[in-house]
């Protein structure tokens, strides 16, 4: 205990300086531990990691974009510069979401698809974001997510509103064929019809608590 | 197997979308043994109190249109006290709304207010506290403590009261002035300055006696001169103003272990009226007989009831709400410059009092919190600041140190040496 004649307070612990007037105190005796652990600010424990891998792939592109203009410009190096700006946005989102795998999973293939979709736009539309890249997508989400519950032991609730998104996602490729817009269409045929199948699946395993979590997730 | 599962209540709302770094909505009751803390018997006790209070099990969640509780799936544990006070709780994902450490001789209790208010934690703390108490010393038992006076089914217990007692009567709440908002530097990440302080409850409540005056009363007149006599001279032309919270309990018949709490704002201009102590606890006794009545309670309670039940305000969707309720939270905050929370006495059965030393609470905010809570004659006042300035915490145990009374001060240090 600690003794400030400004305040006229005891203080708890060994302070040095009043809490608070931040004056000099003096020892009075009792207990001398401290009324709070000290907890030291951690800043960014995996700062240097990250910083590093920003300052190399940043550092590329710049270099890739100066080598490409000292040649001429050609415009390749707009698209080594485009797929750093993607790495950083599905690696931001598994960070951001790392204590929820499968909220995770479930932003990345949509970010994925987007993304898939714009580099196909930018390089000519040969369609095969949407031939090949959406079915194959959405069919690997829906296996990863099924593996993910069965090892991770997870109960119904945690996943049922992610593996029902996903099966969403799974029907858009029906309404590209009906638009006329695939040029290769088995894929996306297979993708809707996994993605049906995986429904009724969970209509007959889990009906009941799909109706529940239904009504939870959406109560108004 | 079914979960439950169930709506916030109409004060929790508001919570999840404006609970960040800045503002934890954390708080935290801790209780002082007289004996160092044995954590095997705390994490059995603690086991054995979430079973009496079903809702301390329940983690939040997102649905489409609102958050909601549902019942979790996690063990009761303990662990030595490893954060700063009032650190996070909710970062997004089901995780458990409370947390209880222990440090030394001391028991805290972490609770998000989304769960419960200040009234529903202490319960579940006294519980805890008193089943730890009988596992810890065996002979207690033996000679047959009392039972805990806590007098409520698991239905009462996890009643929305807001809502049993929301009559659809729309009233409008006139939006007050607004208040004087402290500023300056703050401590790194957001840390919470805590600083206790105790003092003899009777002594304090005879001084207040002579000035016809509750301690509530005394406390909130002498927050609003320190306040006032700390604050920049331009910064005069607006009122400095004290929010405090009710226990709806004592006005409506409930005893839930959730929210169920009001505020009412007592503000002073100090241009208009003189920065007297007799002064100000005058006005201060005034305005809480005008703004403690049924009536207007129960305007603020329907008020409030009639947002969260506009069919509009009901059909929009999450992800935008969030941002609204964010930017109405900011605004509507703007009317008071502090908080003042007095949680009242404490009781516990006699036995165990020489096991006892004191409670404190404190709360998580942006702004300036002090909570008061007594057991037998030590009154704990918790001052919270996200600021590392002192000034008004000097100037107000100051105050009480030249009414002649001993005060002890407990300090963290927001900012690490």
């Amino acid at each position: 205990m600690r003794y400030c004649d400004k305040c006229g307070v005891t203080i708890a612990g060994e302070e040095a300086r009043c809490p608070l007037c931040q004056s000099m105190t003096l020892p009075r005796g009792g207990d001398s531990r401290p009324p709070f652990p000290d907890v030291p600010t951690l800043y960014a424990r995996h700062g240097l990691f990250f910083r590093i891998l920003l300052l190399c792939t940043v550092g590329g592109a710049i270099a890739c974009l100066g080598v490409d203009w000292a040649l001429g410009f050609h415009g390749w190096s707009l698209f080594v510069a485009g797929g750093v700006a993607c790495l950083w946005l599905l690696l931001y989102i598994s960070i951001a979401r790392r204590r929820n795998v499968l909220k995770a999973l479930t932003q990345q293939v949509v970010v994925v698809c987007a993304l898939g979709v714009l580099w196909d736009l930018c390089t000519g539309w040969r369609a095969w974001s949407i031939d090949y890249l959406l079915p194959a997508a959405f069919m690997s989400v829906m296996l990863a997510m099924f593996i993910l519950t069965l090892v991770l032991r997870m109960p119904s609730e945690a996943f049922l509103i992610y593996l029902l998104l996903d099966m969403l996602f799974g029907l858009l490729p029906a309404a590209l064929l009906a638009a006329g817009l695939c040029r290769n269409a088995y894929p996306s045929i297979a993708c809707v019809c996994v993605s049906v199948i995986a429904f009724v699946a969970l209509l007959v395993f889990k009906g009941g608590a799909v109706a529940q979590e239904l009504k939870r997730r959406l109560h108004l | 197997m079914a979960k439950n599962w169930s709506r916030l209540d109409n004060a929790a709302k508001i919570f999840p979308p404006t609970s960040g770094k800045a503002d934890t909505r954390v708080f935290r009751f801790s209780c002082t043994l007289t004996e160092p803390v044995d954590p095997e018997p705390l994490a059995r006790a603690l086991s054995d109190a979430m079973v009496d209070f079903p809702s301390f099990r329940y983690v939040l969640k997102r649905g489409l249109f609102w958050y909601y509780l549902e019942e979790g799936d996690f063990p009761a544990t303990v662990c030595e006290e490893d954060a700063p006070p009032c650190a996070a709780l909710y970062h997004g994902f089901a995780a458990p709304l409370f947390a209880v450490t222990y440090y030394g001789a001391r028991v805290n209790l972490e609770v998000y207010h989304a769960l419960t208010d200040a009234t529903g934690a202490l319960q579940f703390l006294r519980t805890l506290i008193y089943r730890y108490l009988l596992l810890r010393h065996p002979e207690l038992a033996r000679d047959g403590v009392p039972a805990l006076d806590y007098d409520a089914s698991r239905g009462q217990r996890m009643d929305d009261s807001f809502d049993r007692y929301y009559s659809g009567k729309r009233r409008r709440m006139a939006p007050g002035p607004v208040a004087y908002q402290l500023r300056g530097l703050r401590p790194p990440q957001w840390r919470q300055q805590v600083i206790v302080g105790t003092a003899s409850a009777s002594g304090l409540l005879q001084r207040a006696r002579a000035m016809g005056a509750t301690i509530t009363e005394l406390l909130a007149a002498i927050l609003l001169l320190c306040i006032d006599a700390e604050r920049p001279l331009r910064a005069r032309r607006r009122p400095v103003v004290v929010t405090i919270p009710v226990n709806l309990r004592k006005y409506f018949d409930s005893a839930s272990a959730r929210n169920f709490f009001s505020v009412v704002n007592i503000g002073y201009d100090f241009r208009a009226h003189p920065a007297t102590l007799e002064a100000v606890v005058a006005s201060v006794r005034e305005s809480l007989r005008r703004a403690l009545t049924p009536e207007a309670l129960e305007n603020r309670l329907n008020a409030l009831g009639a947002l969260e039940r506009n069919p509009f305000m009901r059909a929009v969707p999450l992800f935008l709400k969030d941002p609204v309720m964010r930017l109405s939270c900011d605004i509507a905050e703007r009317d008071f410059t502090a908080s003042l929370s007095n949680v009242g006495r404490i009781t516990m059965p006699e036995a165990l009092m020489p096991f006892l030393e004191r409670f404190d609470v404190y709360c998580a905010t942006r702004k300036m919190q002090l909570c008061v809570c007594t057991l037998g004659d030590t009154l704990s006042m918790g001052f919270t600041t996200s600021l590392i300035s002192t000034d008004v915490q000097r100037r107000f145990f100051r105050a009480l140190t030249a009414m002649d009374l001993d005060v002890t001060i407990y300090a963290n240090h927001p900012e690490s040496r």
